[in-house]
């Protein structure tokens, strides 16, 4: 105390300060801009990462939102008699590959009944896909048409989705991260003929290419969705993956037994 | 402020600078406001990440629900906990289910009487986070599932079974069977299909019954129940459109030895050869008999109840309406009484517990000894006998007639249940009729000798 007090006499003259104090005095200012500059820079990184998680979470948690809505919506459609073939429900899945569906789906539609005086809504078609260059998964939509006492579509042939321009297209989810060869594709189709007793659903493996056949693509009952985003394009902060399995309760296959 | 302004005023006006305390109260305040700042942020950090674990969680408890609408048999649908690993952390998946046979009322199998049949089985799924704030919620999911088969005909019963380990949780995998109850039947015919062995839950289910009256019986090898049964088994009536409750408490047995006369080791002694010994537990009394055995020590393999055995030498028969039973070999069934300024009680042994499967400690088992000259080498018997007064002990009205066999020796010790006796000797085994009196007998423990003939064994310790 007697030295500061010697200190701060000293300095009420005019005699300023000596080469040790400058020194001793920027060596403390030193140590602590250090502790508040890391302090603020770990801090301000913690936020950064910690958003960039959130704004991924987000992102994945609207899309497997919209996603399982359609899913669990989807619905087989009666098609007439055709051509000498019997009347004969069309599969809930059009087309199922690993980044790519195409299935019919109840759901809040809009589909426009031929008269304004018949209320009843019809079925949609519904696309989703990731652009494989920008990732993004959009969500088109075909409204159904009445013909008679069946739907149709305006895709015919279910192939050929460019034409006509559906009815709404959207980006459901964005930056969708290509799955490593050990992790789960965006879609698993799940099936309950021919699994052991001990998993009683089992993903189906196509026979051949990516997208499965008509054949394997009537045995699906449940699509096991695993969507990892990555919001952050400086990658700073871990991708997230949420994964959900979706059941197709409007199939009127029971899979709980007795 | 003034305080204040008067200090800037002097601040500006001389070159005084700060002193040192209003530079380290200034730095206490700083450090205490940057805590604060720090610590809100902290916590910012930590809402934000259980709010995005809480989206994953929750779309890892709709799939459990979508598991559970997987099962090949909705019976085989039990509690079950898993763990994920997503995005580095851990999740755990708790599946809890239960089948309910009313809204709102769960039925759990075995206990109460049954009554209504099963309807659907509910199923809640919980989802927890490693390093959960304490305040945040587990994410929660519930549904309930119906069986794809009617499982209920209103003119057919159902008969629900539990099986219970010692610790009294569900006992999986035990074989249940129920065949219609041969003395009375009153309608039951014979099973459709066998009945499933239990589940995880310890439970089974026994659906479309006909009404009437079953025997349902447990079995697995190695397992023994509570009334010491290796095949539990118990007679239920069924009624149509309604569900009848059966619980079994069943487990792998434990091992229980009893020491006779443990506590008396000055002279050896010679026990009856048909001796009992009585395993007293809070369910009941098990009755160890042997017809030609006369090792002092015996291991009996008994269902582990949690409280133990009491173990007491002889046939200890509890009073009924109709019967006094057997009382006098329990010591805490003699009344407490003062001789010579001093106050006596009788008490049973410590128990001894065992886990399943596990072997207990040692139970000494106290008994009333007495040595007797007797000449000849003769045949040796006790049989119990009334005693002639309220103090000589409670009295056993269901004689114990036990045998020495011959003796080999002119004195010999021997240990007895505690209560009044009459001792006999005979030249052959079927002859001992001939009764020992006072003069041959010398009391080793607390007794006495009434009448010249009636050796009386008392079981009371002086109270300390």
């Amino acid at each position: 105390m007697n030295f500061l007090r010697t200190l701060l006499r000293r300095a009420r003259s005019d005699s300023g300060l000596g080469l040790t104090e400058m020194i001793v005095a920027m060596f403390v200012l030193g140590i602590l801009m250090t502790v508040v500059v890391g302090a603020f820079s770990s801090f301000s990184r913690s936020f950064t990462e910690d958003r960039a998680a959130t704004d991924s979470t987000m992102v994945a948690t609207v899309g497997m939102n919209e996603l399982s809505r359609v899913i669990r919506s989807g619905t087989e459609i009666p098609v007439g008699p055709v051509a000498g073939v019997p009347q004969s429900n069309r599969p809930v899945l059009v087309t199922a590959s690993k980044e790519e569906m195409v299935l019919f789906s109840y759901l809040d539609t809009d589909s426009d009944s031929t008269s304004t005086l018949d209320p009843e809504r019809g079925p949609i078609l519904v696309h989703l896909k990731v652009n494989a260059t920008s990732r993004d998964l959009v969500e088109s939509r075909w409204l159904a048409t009445r013909a008679g006492s069946y739907w149709t579509f305006p895709t015919p042939n279910f192939v050929t989705l460019t034409t006509p321009v559906p009815a709404t297209s959207r980006i459901i989810a964005s930056k969708i991260v290509v799955p490593n060869g050990a992790e789960s594709p965006l879609f698993t189709y799940l099936k309950t003929a021919g699994c052991p007793t001990a998993t009683p659903t089992c993903p189906i493996v196509p026979a051949s290419g990516n997208a499965l056949s008509l054949a394997e693509i009537q045995t699906v009952v449940a699509i096991e969705v695993a969507m990892k985003v990555q919001a952050d394009d400086t990658k700073r902060a871990n991708p997230v993956t949420i994964v959900n399995r979706v059941g197709l309760p409007n199939l009127g296959i029971a899979r709980v037994g007795l | 402020m003034i305080a204040l302004r008067t200090r800037f005023r002097s601040l500006s006006s001389d070159e005084s600078g700060l002193t040192l305390v209003e530079v380290v109260v200034a730095m206490m305040i700083f450090a205490l406001i940057s805590t604060g700042a720090i610590y809100s942020m902290i916590s910012v950090l930590a809402v934000t990440r259980d709010t995005r674990s809480a989206q994953v969680a929750a779309n890892l408890a709709a799939q459990e629900i979508d598991f559970s609408r997987d099962v090949a048999d909705i019976f085989a649908l039990t509690d079950e906990t898993r763990s994920v690993q997503l995005n580095g952390d851990t999740f755990t998946v708790v599946r809890s289910s239960e089948w309910v046979s009313e809204p709102g009322l769960d039925l759990e199998c075995g206990t109460g009487t049954g009554g209504i049949p099963l309807r659907y089985k509910r199923v809640n799924v919980s989802v927890t986070w490693a390093n959960m704030r304490s305040s945040a919620e587990p994410v929660h999911s519930d549904t309930i599932i119906d069986p794809k088969n009617r499982i209920n005909d209103p003119s057919l019963g159902t008969i629900l079974v539990s099986v219970l380990n010692a610790g009294g949780t569900g006992s999986s995998g035990i074989a249940v069977s129920a065949v219609p109850y041969t003395a009375e039947p009153n309608g039951a015919a014979n099973l459709a299909t066998a009945p499933k062995p239990t589940d995880a839950q310890g439970c089974t289910y026994i659906l479309k019954v006909k009404p009437g009256n079953y025997k349902v019986s447990v079995s697995k090898s190695g397992y023994i129940d509570a009334n010491q049964e290796t095949t539990g088994s118990r007679v239920v009536g069924v009624s149509a459109g309604a569900a009848a409750s059966v619980g079994f408490q069943y487990d792998i047995p434990a091992k229980f030895t009893a020491k006779f006369a443990g506590d008396y080791s000055a002279t050896p002694v010679r026990i009856p050869l048909n001796l009992d010994a009585s395993f007293l537990s809070t369910y009941g009394t098990y009755v160890s008999s042997v017809t030609n055995n006369s090792a002092l020590s015996r291991q009996v393999s008994l269902h582990p109840f949690a409280a133990g055995y009491q173990v007491i030498a002889g046939k200890y028969v509890p009073k009924t309406t109709t019967s006094d039973g057997c009382l006098s070999p329990d010591p805490s069934q003699w009344t407490r009484i003062r001789d010579r300024g001093d106050w006596f009680y009788g008490e049973r042994p410590d128990a001894n517990a065992a886990v399943p499967g596990g072997t207990a400690a040692n139970s000494i088992v106290p008994m009333g000894i007495v040595t007797l000259n007797l000449s000849g080498n003769p045949y040796l018997r006790a049989v119990s006998t009334d005693p002639l007064t309220p103090d000589d002990g409670p009295g056993c009205e269901i004689t114990m007639d036990y045998y020495f066999g011959q003796l080999t020796s002119p004195t010999t010790t021997i240990a007895l249940p505690y209560g009044s006796w009459m001792i006999y000797t005979g030249s052959t085994a079927a002859s001992q009729n001939a009764s020992v009196g006072a003069g041959s007998m010398s009391l080793v423990t607390k007794g006495s000798v009434s009448l010249g003939v009636v050796l009386n064994l008392d079981p009371r310790t002086i109270e300390e």
